[in-house]
């Protein structure tokens, strides 16, 4: 009989599908025995203990030396050779000893965990997350003291999704990553070691997925864009699946040679692509689909994050952070961008009737120079480390650019004072306040460029709120009005010679990228999942179908037939 | 013994990079090096160590340093912290 079919829902970190079958990995992990020792076997216990560290540090340094050919594991590796040698970790386990009377790997066990729980309580999400490293060596070197050896290693014996509460370090470094279809963790986030390990290798994955023991398992299917995980599929549901993973690498490896490629039109001109961020570390991405830089990146999430704001220490080490990352390439920085819609730490906002017409972004932060002139000494501070780009969201009229300006310039003389290096950065703007677009000629001599934000300008043109089931069709950036305000702003522009790019959902979508780069525009900014494909758009792409484009284009009055049309251009494309 | 203090010039705090150079200067050298701040004290040779100490650009610590070297060493501590040695 087949086992039942069930639907658990977590969050994607890692696109593609896997299906296969599902091996439970248990970490066997080695709890303490919970006894104590005799004062005659403190002598022989320190002496057990130095004996499994430095065993876990010899077998330790032979993995790097011998099967580590990526950075990334590598470096975690290395962090634990150094930990297995750490005079403050040496010291708590011969303390416990001595003085607690445990035994050696219970010692282990308990002052990596000490540790672990002093780090899991640190300000910097790094270091948080660097306390499964310490659990991890704690792991290594216990199973030593108990004469296992090689513990953290995952043998495969065929292809599978791998399904575990957390991917270690080191057992992700030692995975024989031909053999893994898939992950499904039930701790971790998108920055954690897996999911970061997971899209390095383009392996599907999912975390935040409890399946509980009892519950029998064949095969899975894993959907790593959506975060769905279906145990025991149907036979249909894993036809399906299957059709959509084949068409899925098919269509990836199709794309694959764009990763050494620059966006180019048939005609060789080159388009800017750049990425969207929301966290330092996203911005490698940038080098993995051969982008031209961070377009956008949202500093909001720095603030949601954490229960208080982050001081100006840690924002200059984020940014910083994210520069050196890119090794030169441009990052555009946008102050935060909040409003009553979304409660952040640290920062209790009134209830607002209309929070997307309230105080938010611009408007909020001006309203509380405290907080903004910490991140804009920030970013001054970190403009020195490489391009950055600043720029400030939803601005709505010339006043308030002004005022932002002169806050920016205001922490720019504190600095001076204060005998601190800075820089100030090209300064741009989102346009995404119809106002705005409509009267774009007024901020040509005010700022160094514009990023159009398509989301927020569809729905103030359209008068449609997007987050209202009822009213979010309405919200469609093919509306000819929408599409006027765009093209003004991007011809505006051009004219004047100010650099315009696009960071809004519009962007990357296929259909409109062939219209946009008819009416002129340049750079993109996009999830950088999305990059590839764009590239591919763009490169079938000449200027004599861009110009029939647009005019037949301008002759329609609604959305619906205007997205017919690009589709069927679409289509055409896809034919030849 | 020499104490002294110094502020810290690495834009990601004693975090990272500085603490593995840091903690490579101590096995280096033959004096004990010692770190503290509000959040403790520790033996330089200490990567897990200084890190708890969660050291902040432009916070300060107290350094001490003891043994035969102790001069050569203040030397190279104030190069370090000063952000001149590179690894």
């Amino acid at each position: 009989m087949p086992k039942k079919t069930v639907i658990y829902k977590g969050i994607g970190v890692s696109d593609g599908i896997a299906t296969g079958p599902l091996i439970r990995y248990e970490s066997e992990q080695l709890f303490q025995k919970g006894i104590k020792i005799a004062g005659a076997a403190i002598e022989e216990q320190k002496k057990q203990a130095e004996t499994a560290m430095t065993d876990a540090r010899t077998e330790l340094k032979k993995m790097c030396s011998e099967q580590c050919d990526e950075k990334l594991s590598k470096e975690l590796l290395e962090i634990q050779i150094e930990l297995t040698e750490d005079p403050m970790l040496v010291e708590k386990i011969e303390d416990l000893i001595d003085q607690e009377c445990y035994p050696a790997d219970d010692a282990i066990l308990e002052a990596t965990e000490q540790i672990a729980l002093l780090f899991e309580q640190m300000d910097d999400e790094y270091y948080r997350s660097r306390a499964a490293d310490i659990r991890d060596i704690g792991q290594r070197m216990a199973g030593h003291a108990r004469g296992i050896a090689g513990r953290g290693t995952v043998q495969l014996s065929e292809p599978a999704v791998i399904y575990t509460r957390e991917v270690t370090p080191s057992e992700a470094a030692h995975m024989d990553k031909s053999k893994i279809l898939g992950f499904v963790t039930e701790r971790g986030s998108p920055t954690s070691h897996s999911a970061i390990l997971a899209r390095t290798l383009g392996i599907p994955s999912i975390v935040g997925v409890i399946i509980p023991p009892q519950e029998e398992v064949d095969t899975v299917v894993v959907d790593g864009k959506s975060g769905i995980l279906y145990l025991n599929p149907s036979k249909e549901q894993l036809t399906k699946a299957k059709e959509k993973q084949d068409i899925q690498l098919q269509e990836q490896k199709r794309l694959e040679k764009f990763k050494e490629m620059n966006a180019c039109m048939r005609s060789g001109e080159k388009i800017e692509a750049y990425i969207n961020i929301s966290q330092s570390d996203e911005a490698d991405e940038v080098f993995t689909v051969g982008a031209d830089g961070v377009g956008l990146f949202r500093t909001e999430f720095l603030y949601m994050e954490a229960d208080e704001f982050p001081s100006e220490e840690k924002q200059v080490a984020i940014y910083c952070d994210v520069l050196k990352r890119l090794n030169g390439n441009p990052a555009v920085i946008r102050t935060l961008d909040v409003g009553g819609d979304k409660q952040i730490g640290g920062l209790s906002l009134p209830k607002e009737e209309n929070p997307f017409l309230g105080c938010r972004a611009i408007r909020l932060c001006l309203n509380k120079p405290d907080v903004f002139k910490v991140q804009l000494r920030a970013i001054l501070r970190a403009s020195c480390t490489g391009t950055l780009k600043l720029m400030f969201p939803m601005i709505s009229s010339v006043e308030e650019l002004l005022a932002a300006k002169e806050l920016l310039l205001e922490c720019a003389k504190e600095l001076e004072q204060e005998g601190l290096a800075y820089k100030v950065p090209a300064i741009g703007i989102m346009v995404e306040v119809p106002a705005v677009a409509a009267a774009i000629e007024l901020y040509i001599d005010l700022v160094d460029f514009f990023s159009i934000g398509t989301n927020d300008l569809c729905q103030y043109a359209l008068a449609a709120d997007r987050m209202n089931p009822a009213t979010a069709h309405l919200c469609d950036y093919f509306n000819p009005a929408v599409l006027r305000l765009i093209y003004h702003t991007i011809q505006t522009a051009n004219n004047a010679r100010i650099e315009v790019s696009m960071c809004g959902e519009m962007a990357a979508d296929p259909l409109a990228i062939p219209l946009l780069l008819s009416m002129g525009l340049r750079r993109f900014s996009m999830n950088s999942n999305a990059i590839l494909g764009f590239k591919d758009i763009v490169s079938d792409m000449d200027n004599k179908a861009c110009e029939k484009l647009l005019s037949d284009i301008w002759k329609i009055n609604n959305a619906k037939e205007i997205r017919k049309y690009l589709e069927k251009i679409k289509n055409d494309q896809e034919k030849i | 013994m020499i104490k002294k203090k110094y502020k810290i010039s690495f834009q990601e705090g004693l975090h990272a990079r500085p603490a593995k150079m840091l903690v490579g200067i101590a096995k280096e050298v033959q004096s004990k090096i010692y770190i503290s701040n509000e959040h403790g004290k520790s033996d330089a040779k200490s990567m897990l160590g200084i890190i708890t100490l969660q050291a902040a650009f432009g916070t300060e610590v107290v350094v001490t340093i003891e043994g035969a070297d102790e001069v050569a060493v203040e030397k190279r501590l104030e190069d370090f912290f000063s952000g001149e040695e590179e690894a």
